[in-house]
């Protein structure tokens, strides 16, 4: 395609509208034509880009504000997983390679003969048993452990700044991007143990203290039945023994008669 | 620095915040930005929720590829204009096509298709400069024939390639790249005497 054809193009391209084929051959001109008319494709760009100032420019629900917000948190924990994963790898990775090497160490029995003596210096001895250098291993070895320290370290480090980031966030009370992440940490990360417990407590308190109340109503209730009813059978017995009297002192014949 | 403080902030300064991790930049971007991307991402789309959708996909985009353009020397308006117009041309064209024939939508394709390639050279321009020369381009536009504006509405708003638009109107292909030619190079030319 020469300089003339890509001119042709400048248009449908800023437009997007380029076939693919055209858009493939486009792209390469632009990569390899030395004399390529950056600053007209700039112009249509530009002047394409225009377009939606017509519109009637409608504001977005403010949910989709927060469902930006809550997908920019997701890819920041897929993102933290992925190099958490990394590192792991890399770990794994390294250990293999230090198999690979031959830093595999056997628990051979070594000699009395060949154990330093009390108080030597153990970076003086060069080799023991089948002519494993320390001191030329050592470094690389060292290395490797170091490496390892720093790997291994790294997670430490990212637990140490989300738990800043969950302390500092709910100082903030404007609803933005940040503060979703509030929202997103209290309900990805659970409540801490003696929280969770003291929780519970709170729970079998309240159902005991109902179970209680419960049973002081229950008691209740049978009592002041139990106390209707001896009232009602003391007032049966008061009109029997009334009764009684009554006709203890009255003559039978004035009984009939009545 | 607190919200407010982003609001007296260009755009290029606030998408080299956004390269900087800063949230609280993207927040700004958003709110200055969501209303016309949302405006025109609807105009493709023709439906509000996946609209939102694709608007909300529109900004992970930007915090995953803020650092894949130099915006020092570029210009975000027309760099956020163009992703949110290819992101919504590929969503309509796969509804459209039920995903037939469409490639597979992964890393690749979307560095290629969607992440848009500005010129190296290119005027900048942020949104308050775009439309305070709203008027003049509706003006620059109208100028225009019924025809060239059809075309030009097929091609930006429903993503149609120039194969396309020849099939769907019944004219020759080159007859198609002529009346875009044509008409972007007439608009080009209505706004310049008309400024």
């Amino acid at each position: 395609m020469s300089n003339m054809e890509s001119m042709e193009l400048l248009q449908a391209k800023a437009l997007g509208c380029l076939d693919p084929e055209e858009d493939a051959l486009f792209t390469k001109l632009m990569k390899e034509d030395e004399n390529f008319p950056w600053q007209e494709l700039g112009h249509y760009q530009n002047l394409v880009a225009f377009l939606p100032t017509l519109l009637d420019i409608e504001v977005p629900e403010p949910e989709v504000k927060d469902n930006v917000a809550q997908k920019l948190y997701e890819l920041g924990e897929k993102d933290k997983a992925e190099k958490d994963e990394d590192v792991k790898q890399n770990t794994i990775a390294k250990e293999t390679e230090i198999e690979e090497e031959g830093f595999v160490i056997e628990d051979e029995p070594v000699g009395n003969d060949e154990l330093p003596a009390v108080g030597e210096d153990l970076a003086n001895v060069d080799t023991i048993n089948d002519g494993i250098s320390f001191t030329e291993h050592g470094p690389q070895l060292q290395n490797l452990l170091n490496d390892e320290k720093k790997v291994g370290q790294k997670p430490l480090i990212k637990q140490q700044q989300r738990k800043t980031e969950t302390e500092t966030i709910p100082v903030k009370p404007k609803k933005g991007f940040e503060q979703k992440k509030v929202k997103s940490y209290v309900t990805k990360y659970p409540a801490s143990a003696a929280d969770s417990k003291s929780k519970v407590g709170l729970i079998v308190t309240v159902i005991l203290f109902a179970i209680a109340l419960l049973a002081v109503i229950f008691v209740y209730f049978n009592l002041s039945s139990d106390i209707q009813e001896n009232r009602e059978k003391i007032d049966m017995l008061e009109r029997q023994i009334g009764t009684k009297i009554i006709l203890q002192n009255t003559p039978t014949h004035k009984i009939f008669n009545t | 620095m607190n919200l407010d403080d982003y609001k007296s902030l260009s755009d290029i300064q606030i998408m080299s915040k956004v390269g900087e991790y800063d949230s609280k930049a993207l927040e700004e971007l958003y709110d200055r930005y969501s209303p016309i991307l949302y405006s025109l991402i609807k105009k493709i789309v023709e439906d509000k929720t996946k609209a939102e959708e694709v608007l909300a996909d529109v900004f992970v985009l930007v915090w995953k590829k803020k650092n894949s353009s130099n915006f020092s020397d570029a210009n975000v308006y027309t760099w956020l204009i163009t992703l949110a117009r290819n992101k919504a041309v590929d969503i309509r064209r796969r509804d459209e096509n039920s995903e037939e024939g469409m490639p597979d939508y992964n890393e690749d394709y979307q560095d290629y298709f969607i992440i848009p390639k500005l010129s190296k050279s290119i005027d900048p321009l942020d949104l308050n400069k775009a439309l305070s020369v709203k008027d003049n381009f509706e003006e620059a536009l109208n100028k225009l024939t019924d025809a060239q504006k059809f075309v030009l509405i097929l091609a930006y708003y429903e993503g149609k390639t120039h194969s396309e638009i020849a099939k769907q109107l019944n004219i020759p292909v080159a007859t198609v790249k002529s009346k875009v030619k044509l008409s972007l190079s007439n608009l080009k030319q209505n706004l310049v005497s008309g400024e």
